[in-house]
């Protein structure tokens, strides 16, 4: 970094504009011009006024005050024009256009003086620091400049009022900074130096040729430590701070565009009125469809955020002069599709778009009000048939069918047609331009039955709107909502917006889903007659929408993940090793030291039958899902052939068994029990799972599996287990036997063990484990008697009775559960049932007989 | 004295150069941009280009078609005249709105170098209309 930067202000051409704007002459002028435009309009209404009085009464010193009001007003005139003039001239002064590239001043930073790259508000906003440092002999610092920025600057106000800043707090904290800070020095510090070549550096990456206050403050945030502090007690990153700033300057040219009424682009806006006489009429289409061009206009031609490359691909497709130019636009319900066709309307009305689809018109056939007309399907028919020819005839007509697979072989039924018997004659005519909306789900079960018709369209699928293009999204949806409810959507809640859209509605696609839950969430806010959108309030929201405890689960996540080996002991008996290496390879996935593109976490867990490791996943669904009901589980031994893949991903008769339920939870545990017993092939599925964290289903639909934890059990090599068990071996040399053993007998590849995040060995139980568990299940019958007030003492003979009774190194302990509701629970039912335990009561269970004894 | 050193400032740096240059070349620019503009907008908005290509089609697209069987002579006459009539009436409504068109292209076309003038001259019409307004008031 230079030492010796070049930075003299009153070298600079705009420290003319700043001389000139202090000069009363141009310093006033825009008001002058104000006064004398209110002079105009009264001298000359007034001029006119009595000129009219003296016509018609007799007064006679009317018309001699008509005429020297009439004087005053021609003097006005060239007065108004001449300030008008200055105005114009100074704002000319004020954006002077540097000699040379802000390239090579970069390059040079100490042979060009770097001030001539700032504009008129940021030269301001340094003359001041500038000042200020002189009278107190210091160094120009950079935090003397974000005193300065925020004492003059008002242009982001808006920015820090969003993000949550309070402008008023900063400067007390930089105040009290500054008074302490005693550095002696006439030049510039280091960090201010880096402010202004950073500064330059975005003004470059964001072609432009100066600096602006936007600019200035992106460098600060870099730069000056007391205001990174502040961003991270806000909860905010610099990227945050760019992303705002950035919305500002593209709605500050968008009022600029509008501004400047003379534009091109804003004279088009206007229409034409010459084209329709060129084209042929389309009476029944117009009482039967939504002009889509129409509704563009309406909206006042607003670009279509996102979809940049889908909306290329419909162009060059209807741009053919081919039959096949007729484009599919496939996707989801939300996640754009519509807007894709707005899109194209929109470059249509302002001659942005190929030759072809220039200045046509975008008509939506409507077919529910079609159909809803008439009743006749021969009637339908030929209103459908006559449509299609005015369609060609017309020659200025793309027709657009939303929801196609309704119309197409779904056969007839009530509310439907077939249309593609009607339609095929006319699609293969290339002056027939139609686009066709439909979803995966629709393509697959009725589209593609008709391979005649499928073959003049080509598909354009649509892929879901990016968080960042979401975000523009919702960034124009805050300005609407905030004008209706005259409420603020700060920042950090637009933001939380998409996080939780992301990880807890993932059935949706972006970005219908973040639109509705920012609409939601100001009616929420509105009703609560609050005046500032939090993130809170956001977590509310998607709370009652998912019942996830959101919010909680994000600031109770660290205090889980650090305690994970207690919460499990709660539920499970040993397993210490396992319970350790489930913690370690959670708390790696989460600390999110590498980039993951994969599930939470991937385990494989191995051993005997009745050892706790569905207990374990059950246990770690309660723990970090909140319930045990969030968990999807699994028989893999139900998919043994390789047919079961449909079953398992869904198709068009029926719902996939893994998919559907993971779609629509997907923040949840996916608990696959006796994993080693699918097929090969199945098990080959899980690869891009493990990998790249989703599966497309049967109907071409992406299922995101990235907020699930995989847990994978298997019985396979028990007898090592067992053996090791009882041969008393060190524990990580079984495990290696076991994977060894798992990989010559072809039960897993290589390559799918490798991709789990951990591989979990369960011991067999001890005696001393069976007595502990059946200790625990004991345990919580007491706890239900004691909300009944009754004292239920558990003694040591009765457990190690039912551990006599329900143990098999086979099955472990499994038939432990069974054992105590049979011999215990029952026993106390049916007591409770004939009154015979009343409130207060202290009792035991005989371990012989198993009858209840009274303490 | 701050007031003065500012005018010595401006004086120094010769701001009057400045103004010159910006009130001849570079607003003369910007008005001469927003003029093209217009007249671009004049050809788009009434269609001239698409008119004169279309001027003979047939109006709103129709047209009739014989689908008698035989040769219907007057039939098919009358079908002819009626195709006829129905480009005859296209072309009309075409041409009046390329009329209008033209109009509004020849007005913008006059206006742009009067405003351009007036510019240039404004100094000196405003003196003038400074006289007249002194006549006025006196």
């Amino acid at each position: 970094m230079p030492s010796n930067l070049l930075f003299d202000l009153k070298k600079s051409t705009i420290y003319d504009a700043l001389a000139a704007e202090k000069f009363f002459v141009f310093k006033y002028s825009s008001l002058y011009k104000k006064i004398l435009s209110i002079f105009l309009f009264l001298t000359f209404f007034s001029s006119l006024w009595f000129y009219t009085l003296g016509k018609y009464t007799p007064i006679p010193a009317s018309e001699k005050i008509s005429s020297k009001l009439f004087g005053v007003f021609l003097f006005c005139l060239p007065l108004y024009f001449l300030f008008w003039i200055l105005e114009e001239f100074v704002n000319y002064l004020k954006n002077p256009t540097p000699k040379i590239k802000i390239e090579e001043a970069l390059a040079f930073p100490e042979k060009y003086n770097l001030a001539e790259f700032l504009d008129f508000e940021s030269f301001k906003i340094i003359n001041l620091a500038s000042q200020l440092a002189q009278r107190a002999k210091r160094n120009l610092n950079s935090s003397i400049l974000l005193y300065c920025f925020l004492k003059i600057n008002k242009s982001l106000d808006s920015v820090f009022q969003r993000a949550l800043l309070n402008k008023e707090a900063m400067l007390k904290i930089l105040d009290a900074y500054l008074k302490t800070f005693k550095e002696e020095g006439a030049g510039f510090s280091l960090d201010f130096q880096n402010t202004i070549l950073d500064a330059l550096k975005l003004a470059k990456e964001r072609g432009k040729n100066k600096i602006t206050p936007k600019e200035l403050l992106l460098a600060l945030a870099k730069n000056n430590e007391l205001f990174k502090r502040i961003l991270i007690d806000a909860q905010l990153k610099i990227e945050d701070l760019e992303i705002l700033i950035w919305w500002l300057e593209e709605l500050e040219k968008e009022w600029q565009e509008k501004k400047e009424w003379w534009n091109l682009k804003n004279l088009r806006k206007m229409g034409s009125i010459g084209k329709e006489f060129a084209a042929g009429y389309t009476i029944t289409l117009d009482k039967f469809s939504i002009d889509l061009t129409r509704e563009i206009q309406k909206m006042g031609l607003l670009e279509i955020i996102g979809h940049k490359e889908e909306i290329q691909q419909v162009e060059r497709i209807l741009a053919r002069r081919e039959a096949c130019n007729d484009p599919l636009i496939v996707g989801e319900a939300g996640s754009g599709r519509r807007s894709i066709v707005l899109a194209i309307a929109r470059k249509s009305v302002l001659g942005e778009s190929l030759p072809e689809i220039n200045f046509k018109r975008i008509v939506q056939l409507n077919l529910p009000s079609l159909l809803s007309q008439i009743e006749n399907i021969e009637e339908v028919e030929a209103t459908l048939e006559t449509i299609f020819k005015e369609v060609i005839s017309a020659k200025n007509v793309i027709l657009v069918i939303d929801e196609f697979h309704n119309y197409v072989g779904g056969g007839m039924r009530p509310g439907t047609i077939d249309i593609s018997g009607i339609l095929t004659p006319f699609i293969t005519s290339p002056s027939f331009q139609l686009i066709a909306i439909t979803t995966y789900e629709g393509l697959h079960r009725n589209i593609e039955m008709h391979p005649s018709l499928l073959n003049f369209f080509e598909k354009v699928e649509v892929s879901e709107v990016t968080p960042q293009e979401t975000l523009k999204l919702l960034q124009r949806l805050t300005l609407k909502l905030e004008s209706t409810y005259k409420l603020l959507i700060s920042y950090q809640a637009i933001k939380d917006i998409i996080k939780y859209c992301e990880k807890y509605l993932a059935t949706t696609p972006f970005p219908e889903k973040a639109l509705d839950l920012l609409e939601e969430v100001v009616v929420h806010l509105a009703q609560r007659k609050e005046k500032i959108v939090l993130p809170k309030h956001v977590a509310e929201v998607v709370k009652q929408k998912t019942q996830i405890p959101v919010g909680e689960v994000e600031t109770k996540e660290r205090e889980i993940l650090l305690n994970l080996e207690k919460l499990f002991h709660e539920r499970v008996i040993d397993q210490e090793e396992a319970i350790i290496e489930i913690s370690a390879a959670l708390r790696r996935a989460r600390a999110e030291v590498t980039v993951r593109k994969g599930p939470i976490g991937t385990f494989l867990f191995l051993g005997p039958t009745g050892v706790g490791k569905t207990e374990t996943a059950k246990a770690l669904a309660e723990i970090y899902f909140g319930s045990e009901k969030r968990m999807i589980r699994l028989d893999m031994s139900e998919f043994q052939n390789v047919t079961d893949i449909k079953r398992l991903l869904g198709s068009r008769e029926e719902e996939g068994l893994l998919t559907t339920p993971v779609r629509e939870n997907p923040f949840s545990l996916v608990l696959l029990d006796e994993f080693e017993k699918a097929h090969p092939q199945i098990l080959n599925l899980f690869l891009q799972v493990f990998d790249e964290g989703h599966l497309t289903d049967g109907l071409g639909r992406k299922v995101d599996f990235k907020n699930t934890i995989i847990i994978c059990t298997s019985n396979a090599g028990y007898q090592l287990i067992f053996k090791a068990a009882r041969e008393n071996r060190e524990w990580t040399q079984v495990k290696k036997e076991v994977i060894d053993y798992l990989i010559e007998n072809a039960m897993f590849r290589p390559e799918l063990l490798n991709r789990f995040d951990a591989i979990v060995l369960y011991k067999p139980l001890t005696q001393e484990n069976l007595l502990a568990i059946s200790e625990l299940l004991l345990k919580r019958i007491q706890k239900q008697l004691k909300e009944r007030e009754i004292d239920f003492v558990i003694t040591e003979e009765l457990k190690s009775k039912i551990v006599a009774l329900s143990y098999t190194p086979e099955f472990g302990a499994r038939q432990m559960q069974r054992v105590i509701q049979d011999k215990v629970a029952n026993v106390l039912a049916e007591a409770i049932l004939r009154g015979e335990l009343k409130r207060g009561i202290k009792i035991s269970i005989d371990p012989n007989t198993f009858q209840i004894i009274k303490i | 004295m701050k007031k003065m050193e500012f005018l010595e400032k401006i004086a120094r740096k010769l701001l009057f150069p400045i103004f010159l240059h910006w009130y001849l070349f570079e607003e003369p620019k910007k008005i001469i941009k927003i003029w093209t503009n217009f007249l671009r907008f004049g050809m788009e908005f009434f269609s001239i280009p698409l008119l004169l290509k279309t001027l003979f089609s047939y109006w709103r697209g129709y047209q009739w078609k014989y689908t008698g069987r035989g040769l219907d002579i007057p039939k098919m006459l009358e079908i002819k005249f009626s195709n006829f009539i129905s480009r005859i009436l296209g072309a009309i409504i075409r041409l009046v709105i390329i009329l209008f068109g033209f109009f509004f292209e020849g007005l913008v076309f006059i206006l742009g170098p009067i405003i351009l003038t007036f510019w240039f001259a404004f100094p000196i019409i405003s003196l003038i209309i400074l006289i007249y307004a002194f006549k006025f008031i006196i």
